[in-house]
C-alpha cells in the first residue's frame, strides 16, 4: 500500500474510532445518570423504611404507655404522682406529633398525606380543647399544666376525663394515619429494581463500547506501525510492506 | 508478520486492554457496593427497630414484624430470604430467631462489603501497575520506532 493510501485508510479508521468514542462518552453519561438514580432511590427507600420504623415504635410505645398510665389514680387523688406521669406523657406525645407535623409539611401531597395531616390538626384541636377544659393557657409548660390539671380534677373530673380520652383517641388515630401514609409512600416510591436493571444495562453497553473502542484504536495503531521505514521504496510515497 | 518495533506496542496494548477491563471491574464493584450500602442501612434500621420494639413483639403475638431485606438485597450472594415462621419450632422463640436472622444479615453484608472493598483496592492497585507497564512498553516501542527512523535516514 502506498503512503498516501495508508494515510487515507488510517484517517478513515480514526474517524470511525472517534465515532465510537463519542458513543462511549454519551453512554458514560447515561451510566452515571442511571447509577445516581439507583443510589437516590435506594436512599429514599431506606429513609422511608426508617420513618416506618419510627411510627411503629411511636405507636407501640404510646399504646403501652396508655395502658400503664394511672389516669384513674390521678382522678382519685390529684395530689399524687399519677397526674405528674399523665402530664409528662401528654407533653411528650404532643412534642412528638410536632415532629411528624413538620415532616408532613415538607412532603408531597397525596390523599394519604392529606388524611395524615388532617389527623395531626385534629389532635391539635383536641389538645387545645383539653387545655381549655382544664383552664390552661400554656400548652408546653410542664409545671403550669400539672397545676391546672390538678385543680381541674378537683372541680370537674368528668370534663378532664372526657377531654383526656379524646386526646388519646386522636393521638392513636393520628399514628394510624401516619402509618398508612408512610406505607403508601413506600408502595408508590419508584422501583429500585427497575433503576438497578437500567444501571446494569448501561454498564453492559459501556463495557462493550469501551472494549470496542480500545480494540479498534489498538488495531489501527498496530497496523499503522507494523512496517519498517528502512524497507520503504526509494520511490517517494511507496513502501514495500 | 509482526515487525520488531510493533511487538512492544502489541504488548503495551494488551496491558492497556487489561487495565480497561480492570477499570470496568472496579466500576462494577462500586455499583455493587452502593447496593450493599443500601442493604446494610436497611438492616441497621431493622436492628434499631427490633431492639426498640422487642417487648411489644411478644405482646403482639409476633405477627406484625418481619426483618426480611428488600428483594434487590436478596439477590446478593450469601443473602437469601430467611423468612422466620410465626410459629415457634423446637422451643426456640420467634424473637430469638428474628434476632439471629438480623445478626446473620449483618454479618453476611459486612463480609460481602469487606470482600468487595478488598477486591476493589487490589484491582485499583493492579490497574496502576498495568498502566505503568503499558506506558513502559509504549516507551520501548517509541525507542524502536525512532531507531527505525534513524536507520532510514
Amino acid at each position: 500500500m502506498n503512503y498516501t493510501a495508508r494515510h487515507r485508510t488510517v484517517t478513515k479508521l480514526v474517524v470511525g474510532s472517534m465515532g465510537i468514542a463519542s458513543i462511549f462518552g454519551f453512554n458514560t453519561m447515561i451510566f452515571i445518570v442511571a447509577q445516581n438514580e439507583m443510589i437516590t432511590r435506594a436512599k429514599t427507600h431506606s429513609e422511608l423504611l426508617a420513618k416506618q420504623g419510627e411510627i411503629i415504635v411511636d405507636n407501640l410505645g404510646a399504646k403501652r404507655d396508655i395502658d400503664r398510665l394511672p389516669m384513674a389514680s390521678c382522678l382519685a387523688n390529684p395530689a399524687s404522682d399519677s397526674c405528674d406521669q399523665v402530664v409528662q406523657f401528654l407533653i411528650q406525645q404532643i412534642n412528638r406529633s410536632g415532629t411528624w407535623f413538620a415532616l408532613l409539611k415538607e412532603s408531597s401531597n397525596t390523599p394519604e398525606h392529606a388524611i395524615a395531616l388532617e389527623s395531626v390538626q385534629s389532635l391539635y384541636k383536641d389538645w387545645k380543647a383539653f387545655l381549655e377544659s382544664i383552664g390552661s393557657t400554656s400548652s408546653t409548660s410542664y409545671q403550669a399544666l400539672l397545676s391546672d390539671l390538678r385543680t381541674s380534677v378537683i372541680y370537674s373530673p368528668t370534663l378532664v376525663e372526657t377531654g383526656y380520652q379524646q386526646v388519646l383517641h386522636s393521638l392513636l388515630l393520628m399514628q394510624e394515619k401516619i402509618q398508612i401514609w408512610v406505607d403508601s409512600e413506600i408502595q408508590n416510591s419508584p422501583s429500585l429494581v427497575d433503576a438497578k436493571t437500567k444501571a446494569d444495562v448501561a454498564y453492559l453497553i459501556l463495557v462493550v463500547v469501551e472494549l470496542l473502542l480500545f480494540i479498534s484504536v489498538g488495531a489501527i495503531d498496530v497496523w499503522n506501525n507494523n512496517y519498517s521505514r528502512k524497507s520503504r521504496s526509494p520511490i517517494a510515497g511507496k513502501d514495500t510492506e | 508478520m509482526i515487525s520488531k518495533k510493533a511487538r512492544p506496542l502489541i504488548l503495551s496494548l494488551a496491558f492497556g486492554l487489561t487495565s480497561v477491563v480492570l477499570g470496568q471491574q472496579a466500576l462494577r464493584l462500586e455499583k455493587e457496593r452502593a447496593l450493599t450500602d443500601y442493604c446494610e442501612s436497611v438492616n441497621l434500621h431493622n436492628i434499631i427497630l427490633f431492639s426498640r420494639v422487642r417487648d411489644s413483639i411478644e405482646l403482639r403475638n409476633d405477627e406484625f414484624f418481619d426483618v426480611d431485606l428488600p428483594i434487590v438485597c436478596q439477590a446478593l450472594p450469601g443473602i437469601a430470604n430467611q423468612a422466620v415462621p410465626a410459629v415457634s419450632i423446637g422451643g426456640e422463640s420467634r424473637l430469638t430467631r428474628l434476632e439471629n436472622e438480623l445478626d446473620s444479615y449483618a454479618v453476611e453484608l459486612n463480609k460481602l462489603d469487606d470482600g468487595k472493598a478488598r477486591l476493589q483496592r487490589n484491582i485499583i492497585l493492579g490497574l496502576l501497575l498495568f498502566n505503568v507497564v503499558a506506558l513502559l512498553l509504549q516507551a520501548v516501542h517509541l525507542y524502536e520506532d525512532s531507531k527505525d527512523i534513524d536507520e532510514h535516514e
